[in-house]
C-alpha cells in the first residue's frame, strides 16, 4: 500500500506546524550566530570557523526541532534520535521527526536546488519512497512504512526551508517539493497591538523663541 | 558660616561615595579638616580645592556655585534592593545624584516648557489590578501592551535619569523634588525587561498615596519596606500585564509558550510566570516547576533570558529635545552650557543624551586653527608668486 504524499503532509505538517518550524529555524540560526561569533573567542577567527558554524548549526537545528516537539509546538510529531552507525551507541545521532505518515530529517544545503549530501541511509530512504511517490512499476522491492522527507534549509540566515520528498535511489538530486518556502510564511508572533503613545512634547519658552527661525519655518 | 563651597564639598564627597575619613586620606589631610570645610568653620586652601576638584570630579566653578535654595527632596527615596545591598552610603549617593540632576532640570525649566506633572494619586488597595487599572484609565490607556514606556512616563511629567553606582544589585530609585517626580534607573544591568519593570515599580512608589507619605524613618522599618515593595511589584506586574488582555494570551504554559509572548508584552518570562501565578492561570506547582526550569536554564543570571534583545528600552527623549530647542532658538550652543552650568560632564551627557564632545568647544578651536593655517599658506603662495 502506498502513501499519498499530499495527504501525509496535510496531516503531519499542516501550515501552522510549518510556521512553528519557521520560528524554530530562526531560533536555531540565531543560536549559531551567537555561539560562533569570532568576537567570543579568537579561536574562531581562523578560516575553519565556517566548519564550526556548520557543525553548530546542525546541532542547534536538531536541538530546536526537538524542543519544538517537546513543548507541543509540533504536536503529533515525536523526536527520535538514531545513531548514524547502527549498533554504535556512542556515534553521533540523527534526529528523525516522526509523524503518523512521515519521518523527516533536517538537512542544511547551501543553495535552494542543491542536493543533500549522499549517504547509504539516504539512498535506502529514497528507495523506500519510490512506491509512495507513484513509481510502482520501476520501484525496487523496498517499502517504507513512513514517507521519508528531508526538511532542507539554508543558506546562511535561514533564507529558505522546504519539505522535500526524494525518491530516486540512483539520483540524489531528484525531488518533489511538498511545501512552499517555509521561511516566507507569515510569522508565528501575533502582530503587536500596542497602546498608541505620542512622543513627549517640549517647547522653548516664549521669551527665548527665535522669531527669525519661526518666520523661516512659516515661509517654508 | 556655611558657604556654597562647604555644601558642594559634602555633595561631591557623598556622590562619590566617600566618608570624610576616606576623602581626608585621599587628599592627605586630617579628617577634622574635611569636617571643618564641610561645616563651614574653615575654608579649604586653593590647593585643597584643586585636589578636591581633581579627586571628586567637580570643576572649580561648580565647587563655588551655590546649591539653589528651592531644591528640596520630598517623599521617599527608595531602593528596590535596600535590604540586601544598599547602605546609608548608597542612599546618600542617590540623594546627591538626584540633587544635581534636579539642578540641571530646573535650570532647563527656565528655558524649556516640559510636560506638566500628570501623575495620578492612587489609594492603596488590596487588589493591584484595581490600582494599575486606575493609573491606565487616568492616562487614557486601554489594556494593550505598553511598549513606549519611557515616552509615556516623560509625557506624564516624570523626569527619567540613569544611575550608575558600580553595583549591579542596585535597581532603581525615585523621588519628588520641588513637586517634580524623578525616576532613576540603574544602568549597570543593561537589561531592558528589568528596567521596564523597575520603572513601573518606581511609578507605584510615586503614584500610590500611602507611599508618597512615607518618611525615611518609615523606610528603615523592614516590615513597612517589605509591604511597600510587594505592593509596588504587584502594581508593576498588573500595569504591564493587565488581566483582561494578558490572561487570554496565556494558552501555552510552558517556558516556550511564555517566550512567545515576550516580544508582544515586552516583559521577562520570569515576570510573566509570576503574574500568571498571581492571576491563577497556572497552579502553584506549575509555577514552582517553571521557576525550577528557569533556574536550570540559567535565565535568572544577568542577561540570561533568550529574546532580551526584542525588548524596547525605556527611552528618554526630552533631554535631547530640549538641547535641540536651545540650540535652534539660538539661546546658546551646547558647548556654552558648561560655563553656565558647570556640572560633571557625565551628568550633562546623561541628561541631554549627548556625547561629551558636544560640550567641548573643540570644533570652534579647530576652525580657527585651520583658518590661521590656510591664511599663512595663502600668504606664502602669494609671496612665492611674486
Amino acid at each position: 500500500m502506498s502513501l499519498d504524499p499530499i495527504t501525509a503532509i496535510e496531516h503531519d505538517w499542516p501550515i501552522h506546524k510549518q510556521i512553528a518550524v519557521q520560528s524554530l529555524f530562526q531560533s536555531a540560526y540565531a543560536s549559531v550566530t551567537e555561539l560562533c561569533d569570532p568576537k567570543r573567542s579568537p579561536v574562531f577567527t581562523t578560516p575553519n570557523q565556517r566548519l564550526h558554524s556548520g557543525y553548530t548549526r546542525w546541532i542547534a537545528v536538531n536541538y530546536w526541532l526537538e524542543r519544538g516537539c517537546n513543548s507541543g509546538l509540533l504536536e503529533g510529531i515525536s523526536p527520535v534520535w538514531k545513531p548514524v552507525f547502527e549498533n554504535q551507541d556512542k556515534s553521533c545521532s540523527i534526529l528523525e521527526l516522526h509523524g503518523k505518515f512521515t519521518s523527516t530529517v533536517a538537512c542544511h544545503i547551501s543553495e535552494i536546488e542543491a542536493s543533500p549530501r549522499e549517504s547509504r541511509t539516504r539512498r535506502d530512504y529514497r528507495a523506500g519512497n519510490q512506491k509512495n511517490f507513484g513509481f510502482l512499476e520501476s520501484a525496487v522491492d523496498v517499502e517504507s512504512p513512513l514517507l521519508n522527507l528531508i526538511l532542507v534549509h539554508g543558506d546562511k540566515n535561514a533564507e529558505f526551508a522546504f519539505l522535500r520528498g526524494y525518491y530516486d535511489p540512483d539520483n540524489a538530486g531528484v525531488f518533489t517539493d511538498l511545501s512552499g518556502n517555509i521561511m516566507d510564511l507569515p510569522t508565528i508572533m501575533p502582530a503587536v497591538d500596542e497602546e498608541p503613545i505620542d512622543d513627549p512634547d517640549a517647547d522653548i519658552k516664549d521669551h527665548l523663541r527665535d522669531e527669525e527661525e519661526d518666520e523661516e519655518g512659516q515661509n517654508e | 558660616m556655611n558657604l556654597p563651597v562647604s555644601k558642594r564639598i559634602t555633595q561631591a564627597r557623598e556622590l562619590a561615595g566617600f566618608s570624610k575619613a576616606e576623602l581626608a586620606k585621599l587628599l592627605d589631610v586630617s579628617p577634622a579638616a574635611v569636617a571643618q570645610w564641610e561645616n563651614g568653620s574653615k575654608h579649604p586652601t586653593a590647593d585643597n580645592l584643586q585636589a578636591i576638584s581633581r579627586h571628586l570630579g567637580f570643576s572649580m566653578p561648580l565647587l563655588i556655585r551655590p546649591i539653589p535654595e528651592p531644591i528640596f527632596v520630598r517623599g521617599p527615596l527608595t531602593f528596590r534592593a535596600w535590604t540586601s545591598a544598599v547602605s546609608r552610603k548608597s542612599n546618600r549617593r542617590a540623594f546627591r545624584l538626584a540633587e544635581l540632576f534636579a539642578e540641571v532640570y530646573f535650570w532647563l525649566s527656565d528655558r524649556v516648557n516640559f510636560p506638566e506633572n500628570n501623575l495620578p494619586d492612587i489609594e492603596c488597595k488590596d487588589d493591584p489590578e484595581e490600582m494599575a487599572q486606575e493609573c491606565r484609565r487616568a492616562w487614557g490607556l486601554g489594556n494593550r501592551p505598553i511598549l513606549k514606556l519611557g515616552e509615556l512616563l516623560e509625557s506624564k511629567g516624570v523626569v527619567l535619569g540613569s544611575a550608575s553606582f558600580g553595583d549591579d544589585r542596585f535597581d532603581a530609585f525615585s523621588c519628588v523634588i520641588s513637586g517634580r517626580p524623578f525616576i532613576f534607573l540603574g544602568d549597570e544591568k543593561k537589561d531592558a525587561a528589568r528596567s521596564r519593570f523597575d520603572a513601573c515599580h518606581e511609578l507605584a512608589h510615586l503614584a500610590l498615596v500611602e507611599h508618597q507619605q512615607l518618611t525615611e524613618s518609615d523606610l528603615c522599618d523592614p516590615k513597612t519596606l517589605s509591604k511597600i515593595e510587594a505592593e509596588a511589584n504587584a502594581f508593576a506586574g498588573a500595569f504591564l500585564l493587565p488581566e483582561e488582555t494578558f490572561g487570554p494570551d496565556v494558552l501555552d504554559v510552558t517556558l516556550d509558550g511564555f517566550l512567545k509572548l515576550k516580544s508582544k508584552w515586552a516583559v521577562s518570562v520570569q515576570a510573566m510566570v509570576f503574574r500568571a501565578h498571581q492571576l491563577e492561570l497556572i497552579s502553584h506547582s506549575q509555577y514552582q516547576e517553571l521557576f525550577r526550569q528557569i533556574s536550570v536554564k540559567g535565565w535568572r543570571k544577568k542577561r540570561g533570558e533568550p529574546l532580551d534583545e526584542c525588548i524596547p528600552e525605556v527611552k528618554r527623549s526630552l533631554g535631547k529635545r530640549s538641547l535641540e530647542l536651545i540650540e535652534s532658538n539660538k539661546v546658546m550652543h551646547a558647548w556654552e552650557i558648561p560655563s553656565e552650568l558647570p556640572m560633571p560632564q557625565k551628568i550633562l551627557c546623561d541628561i541631554f543624551q549627548a556625547d561629551p564632545e558636544l560640550f567641548e568647544p573643540a570644533e570652534l578651536e579647530r576652525i580657527i586653527a585651520v583658518d590661521f593655517k590656510s591664511v599663512a599658506r595663502q600668504s606664502s603662495v602669494e609671496e612665492l608668486a611674486r
